[in-house]
């Protein structure tokens, strides 16, 4: 079996280049297609992610190169400025192309690593290159394998475990408090990108009615109008902050904005519900008083960046497990591809039964007492050696196809093969 | 008889304590799968204890309720149903095992001295209004020990998130809205039940002729106060429209006064519902 990958990623090209090889998921069967025809007999799979765009190829005989593989695919790309590209691209052959399919599908090789939604969009390309028939013998072991390891990667390491983004964090901190998003008001203080970016993770979750405090009314506007918000005149914010649940501050301003009798007030008038203050602005736009206040928890951007930088040595720790579940399950594959496929080991299995076969009969007619013996004497002789050796292996056989079925073709195949010996040279004396 | 009771009960207690057991793993451990099991093995223990009470009931011919241990298991196992069914609504709720079973298993360890003591009632009062009666105030002790747990949860989180401390703890535990909510939601219960309790118990002197030892009952005294902690808290949640940290801390002053009422009034005092037999028998 030859298995080979080409691709660019985030690592190797800059977006300007990637985005000029972000098949969409409408594109990927058309290429599939394109490239069966250039490539006779090839089987393949093409990943498209925003980080990566990989195309993986297996075949039972010899495969093209690199450069024809690379030329295959850039011919759907149009104009493309192939010197610039050169550089941009890896490939891998074999055992280390398999081992980096292994570590794309369990999210090593990702920008944030241990995220989940590589696995689901290497699945995605591997069924849809199954339902156009462009997988085969080749292919089916090694992207099986690939997803089994993810799973028990994600299963068995804490890679996954923990958010590390701020504004990932942002939610998880809200949903510490509340529990019903939806029927909650989350208030933006200036128009800053974590914000926003906060903003966007929360509207996700449920949140419905936003209220955004700006400066600059026009900016505001702009933010509010994609997440349905309402962007509201600055001057009002103390009027609005009993309303809000969730106070998210980001702004350049270099004093506070928001004073703790402000809050104050407010947590008296909300009798008690708690309220959530997140400052990711440096500095402070919220005092910091306001953390001493009953039923209001405040946050400032260091305390989200540390539980961060917590969750990524959590996931540290997983990572080099993670790597070693990923170099055992490569070998793993490794060896059921040396040990080559069912047929193949049948075949030399019957090979060398019929030469021994064949050897035995001869020796024995060729003995003094059965030199003469009639034609239908030898015939009888033959046959009977035939049918001692067919049924000898019948149930061997059954054995190594039933083995095949289950899983454990790998160790059966290797044991078939000691036992009789079947990567002796056939021309060595028996 | 006495022994197929006893058995039952020892392999409630049993199921109940490898229930702690794993409770607490879970949250020294975070798993679905170990919280998920911690519920049925509570679950399967408050069967047997359920059968032993229907069993102690067959014999006397009506609801017992009356011995220290009879108390006990009758709480414990409304407490247990109580918290299932939150748990049934509210999946995130059982992150409150590791304090609820635990809590349970202790208690019917602490009712297991007094198994065999045998208290009888005057026949005068046995009747359908005793058993809602006794029903009624237990459910209401039930629900009402549930709000308190969450109360003390709610505690908990708070400080855990003004202290920044984001450990196992504060992940497994439901978010302070959610505990605000249903600790409220189980205090209205324990509230209605303790009133028709208390209505029933007075319709109960009135049928019977009872007289003026009842009024002055310590008990009796102690529970009307734990109502009034009650009627308060009502007040403050319904019309007052009280959250947080306050909140919580009253439904724990609501629980010493309850236990107060429950068991301590057996300690200190003697009560015309002296059946709790504190030393065991």
């Amino acid at each position: 079996m030859k298995l080979a990958m080409l691709g660019i990623n985030f690592k190797t090209a800059p977006v300007a280049v990637r985005e000029r090889l972000a098949f969409s998921a409408q594109q990927v069967p058309a290429i599939l297609a394109r490239l069966g025809e250039l490539l006779p007999g090839v089987e393949r799979v093409l990943l498209c992610t925003c980080n990566r765009t990989e195309l993986y190829v297996g075949s039972r005989v010899a495969l093209p190169d690199g450069e024809a593989l690379r030329r295959a695919l850039l011919e759907d790309c149009g104009e493309v400025d192939q010197a610039a590209l050169a550089d941009a691209f890896y490939s891998k052959h074999d055992a280390t192309a398999a081992e980096h399919l292994f570590a794309v599908a369990a999210s090593l090789d990702s920008m944030v690593v241990g995220e989940t939604e590589v696995l689901g969009q290497v699945k995605q390309a591997y069924a849809m290159a199954t339902d156009l028939g462009a997988v085969g013998p080749a292919l089916h072991p090694v992207f099986q394998s690939a997803l089994r390891v993810a799973k028990q990667v994600h299963a068995e390491t804490g890679i996954s475990r923990g958010r590390v983004s701020v504004s990932s964090l942002a939610v998880e901190f809200t949903e510490r408090i509340f529990d019903d998003l939806a029927a909650k008001t989350v208030m933006i203080v200036g128009a800053g990108e974590t914000a926003e970016l906060a903003l966007r993770s929360l509207v996700e979750r449920g949140v419905r009615d936003v209220l955004i405090f700006n400066r600059s009314p026009e900016r505001a506007a702009t933010l509010a109008a994609p997440h349905a918000g309402k962007a509201i005149p600055f001057e009002l914010l103390m009027d609005y902050l009993a309303r809000a649940d969730l106070v998210l501050a980001s702004t350049s301003s270099p004093h506070p904005l928001i004073w703790a009798a402000d809050v104050r007030r407010a947590v008296v008038e909300r009798r008690g519900k708690p309220m959530l203050l997140i400052d990711l602005s440096v500095p402070r736009n919220i005092d910091p008083a306001v953390a001493g206040l009953e039923n209001v928890y405040l946050y400032h951007i260091d305390d989200l960046q540390k539980v961060a930088a917590e969750n990524l040595a959590n996931r540290g720790d997983g990572v080099a497990r993670a790597w070693e579940l990923v170099r055992e399950g490569a070998h793993a594959l490794a060896a059921v591809t040396e040990t080559g496929d069912l047929r193949t080991l049948l075949k030399a299995f019957d090979e060398q039964s019929t030469r021994m076969r064949e050897e035995a009969v001869r020796l024995c007619l060729a003995r003094p007492g059965l030199s003469g013996l009639p034609e239908a004497g030898r015939e009888e002789v033959a046959a009977m050696a035939d049918k001692l050796v067919r049924k000898m292996l019948a149930q061997p056989r059954e054995s190594l196809k039933a083995a095949a079925r289950n899983g454990r073709w790998d160790e059966y195949a290797r044991v078939a093969r000691d036992l009789f010996r079947l990567d002796r040279d056939p021309r060595e004396p028996l | 008889m006495w022994e197929t009771e006893t058995n039952l009960t020892l392999v409630g207690i049993a199921l109940y304590t490898l229930a702690s057991v794993l409770a607490v793993t879970a949250l020294l451990r975070p798993s679905r799968r170990i919280e998920r099991w911690a519920l049925v093995l509570a679950a399967c223990g408050a069967v047997p204890l359920l059968l032993v009470m229907v069993l102690h009931g067959f014999r006397a011919g009506h609801v017992r309720a009356l011995s220290r241990f009879e108390a006990f298991v009758v709480y414990g196992v409304f407490l247990t149903v109580a918290y299932l069914v939150m748990c049934a609504r509210r999946p995130r709720a059982s992150g409150l095992s590791t304090f609820v079973i635990p809590y349970v298993t202790v208690v019917l360890i602490l009712g297991l001295p007094a198994i065999r003591s045998d208290a009888v009632l005057a026949p005068q009062i046995q009747n359908s209004w005793l058993k809602m009666h006794i029903v009624t105030a237990f459910l209401g002790y039930a629900s009402f020990s549930l709000a308190a747990v969450m109360a003390l949860a709610y505690l908990l989180q708070d400080r855990n998130l003004k202290r920044k401390d984001f450990g196992a703890l504060t992940t497994r535990l439901p978010a302070l809205e959610t505990l605000d909510r249903l600790m409220s939601v189980q205090v209205g219960i324990a509230f209605l039940m303790l009133t028709v309790s208390i209505v029933l118990g007075v319709l109960l002197v009135r049928l019977t002729g009872g007289g003026e030892e009842w009024v002055t009952d310590p008990k009796v005294v102690a529970t009307v106060l734990t109502w009034c902690v009650f009627a308060a808290l009502v007040h403050m949640r319904a019309w007052a429209n009280r959250h947080g940290r306050r909140l919580a801390l009253v439904i724990l002053m609501g629980l010493l006064c309850l236990l107060f009422a429950f068991i301590g009034v057996h300690v200190v005092a003697h009560s015309v519902h002296d059946y709790l037999q504190v030393g065991g028998r």
